[in-house]
């Protein structure tokens, strides 16, 4: 096909797409776009904790994924959708009698903007919810947004636990996505596997996925699409060999794909952040920057000028970026389980202790920040960390991202790439065999020093980032 | 001559690449200054250097990158400040994943 070919018929998806309330350029954060978490979200939630907590509600502190005790069998999850707090209906709710619940927010971008609007949209909902189920745990929250004033909803899922397993832990997720390729049907199954692996994956960075349970999130204008998108998620279920269960969904007819996902382990978590030490070393499963490499592609299928340019800088033609967009694609919609296998087989049992030898550290997967998640890890474990190389599935791409404004951060990545701390036997056990398996294993740095947490990479990671908001938390070298 | 001016612009300007667009341009031309985009809906250009070549600036944003649907343009000429080093594009906090 040629290039004026793929020009209009890029232009006519991306058309569609916006008719379907949906803005391919929000892809440059991957998953649907998140309320700017220290700006707004935690403002918004610690103004009203304190009343929250006087009715019993726990809101546990920010982590990717929820944890507790039981089992898969053990325990039973009801959803509950509701856009306003005159629909939580607490004579159901004591029926169910949960103990902890998931939350997936969905508000206007006028609402996200600033934590007194935020605030005054969940209060109502969380009040009612705490008044009819006291000492309620939200577990794990995650909160998008959307431009469609008529599409703000909140979906409860609560967990009512019937049996704890004191030997097992569950972990639980949510996470969605509008769509990660314009320049594929809404209702593909690539576009499905790479919302479910991105739910998937906060799990499997912390080496859960025996008994995985998928309850899905759709939401779409028609019931047509709903339908393939539910039927992919099927399939991708069994592929997976995981459990796929039906609850009610939020019908606002703006285009939503995710799920919140369950898996059980039997291992600690990677939360072994005082046993970090120096020598040891950071592992990244794969090369990052998967959201350059889309971005640049979006941008030029819709400006041929971008397209010349790319081809005048770096010899990158059309042809050869969607050879590059296409395998990006194909790796983030293959399960990720190959790690979580490889991580799960170095944790400590549960009633084991963390030996450095032989078990890994901490985890975090890269997201949309990129390569700033090390200066999170960082903080964890109070370290001082030196990054030596700056993994880029396509060094190319992401400099031309950051030199021509594609993307404020062209390291970001989604749906895959995790970042390991581990003693350099354990690095080098798991380097083997995720290399035996297909990954691309590639070590990046060490930790220097315990105490203060910092971060220093080489400079040339300006060449991949232009907000200057993550450039200042690092400490810049030149190599 | 060397001037500053303050641009806004109206109708579907968010989301369809206006922003990188715009930065490109400026670059381009030697100006300084930053875009953001704005609650309302609509984009903010500030920009320094010569008039000449902010006129030229603000003639393409009428049209804007492809997708994008121009409605109106607001523009408020001032002197020159010398404030800005380069062009950058200013990404409000939410555009900024952590």
């Amino acid at each position: 096909m040629g290039y004026e070919e793929l020009f209009r018929e890029f232009s006519k998806r991306v058309e569609d797409y916006r008719s379907l309330g949906v803005n391919p350029f929000s892809l440059a954060t991957g998953c649907a776009v998140k309320v700017d978490l220290l700006t707004v979200l935690y403002p918004a939630i610690r103004s009203i904790r304190g009343d929250l907590e006087k009715l019993g509600m726990r809101i546990a502190p920010r982590r990717d994924a929820d944890i507790f005790q039981g089992s898969i069998e053990g325990f039973r999850l009801f959803r509950e959708i509701y856009r306003s707090e005159d629909d939580v209906n607490i004579e159901r709710l004591k029926e169910i009698s949960p103990s902890r619940a998931i939350v997936l927010a969905q508000v206007h971008q006028r609402v996200a903007d600033n934590p007194e609007s935020l605030a005054r949209v969940i209060r109502g909902i969380y009040t009612r919810v705490a008044q009819a189920a006291p000492g309620i745990i939200i577990g794990k929250g995650h909160s998008i947004v959307t431009a469609d004033s008529k599409a703000q909803f909140m979906a409860f899922d609560y967990i009512r636990i019937n049996n704890e397993n004191y030997d097992r832990l569950v972990v639980g997720n949510n996470d969605t996505i509008q769509i990660i390729d314009p320049a594929e049907d809404p209702g593909s199954p690539r576009q499905t596997a790479v919302a479910l692996g991105n739910s998937l994956n906060d799990l499997y960075t912390l080496g859960a996925w025996r008994n995985t349970t998928i309850i899905p999130v759709i939401d779409s204008p028609s019931r047509e699409l709903t339908r393939r998108i539910e039927d992919n998620m099927r399939r991708y279920a069994e592929s997976i060999g995981a459990k796929l269960v039906e609850a009610p969904q939020p019908r606002t007819g703006a285009l939503l794909m995710g799920a919140t996902v369950f898996a059980e382990t039997d291992r600690k978590p990677p939360f072994f952040y005082d046993e970090v030490s120096p020598g040891m070393e950071i592992l990244v499963t794969r090369p990052i920057g998967e959201l350059a490499s889309i971005n640049v592609y979006m941008m030029c299928m819709l400006d041929r000028e971008i397209a010349e340019e790319l081809r005048r800088q770096f010899g990158i033609d059309v042809e050869k970026l969607l050879d590059i967009k296409s395998s990006i694609i194909d790796r983030m919609s293959r399960p990720n389980i190959d790690v979580a296998r490889a991580i799960e087989k170095r944790l400590p049992q549960i009633d084991e202790d963390f030996d450095p030898s032989r078990h890994v550290a901490a985890t975090t997967d890269v997201t949309g920040p990129g390569i700033y998640v090390i200066k999170e890890l960082a903080e964890l474990t109070r370290s001082s960390i030196r990054i030596d190389r700056i993994p880029l599935i396509s060094p190319e791409l992401s400099e031309f991202a950051t030199r021509n404004y594609i993307i404020p951060n062209a390291t970001s990545g989604t749906n895959g790439a995790v970042v390991m701390i581990a003693s350099p036997r354990v690095i080098d056990e798991i380097e083997g065999e995720l290399r035996d398996r297909g990954e691309e294993p590639i070590r990046i740095g060490r930790v220097v020093t315990k105490g203060e947490a910092r971060v220093m990479v080489p400079s040339i990671v300006r060449k991949y980032i232009s907000a200057k908001a993550y450039l200042k938390e690092f400490d810049l070298y030149e190599a | 001559m060397k001037r500053r001016a303050v641009i806004r612009v109206y109708g579907e300007v968010q989301g369809v690449g206006f922003r990188s667009w715009t930065a490109r341009r400026a670059q381009r031309a030697g100006l300084s200054g930053y875009v953001r985009n704005e609650p309302d809906g609509s984009v903010l250009i500030v920009v320094e250097g010569e008039e000449e070549s902010i006129a030229r600036l603000i003639e393409e944003c009428r049209k804007g990158p492809p997708l994008a649907r121009v409605e109106r343009i607001d523009v408020e000429w001032q002197e020159y400040r010398g404030e800005f080093q380069d062009f950058e594009i200013r990404y409000r906090d939410y555009e900024l994943p952590r």
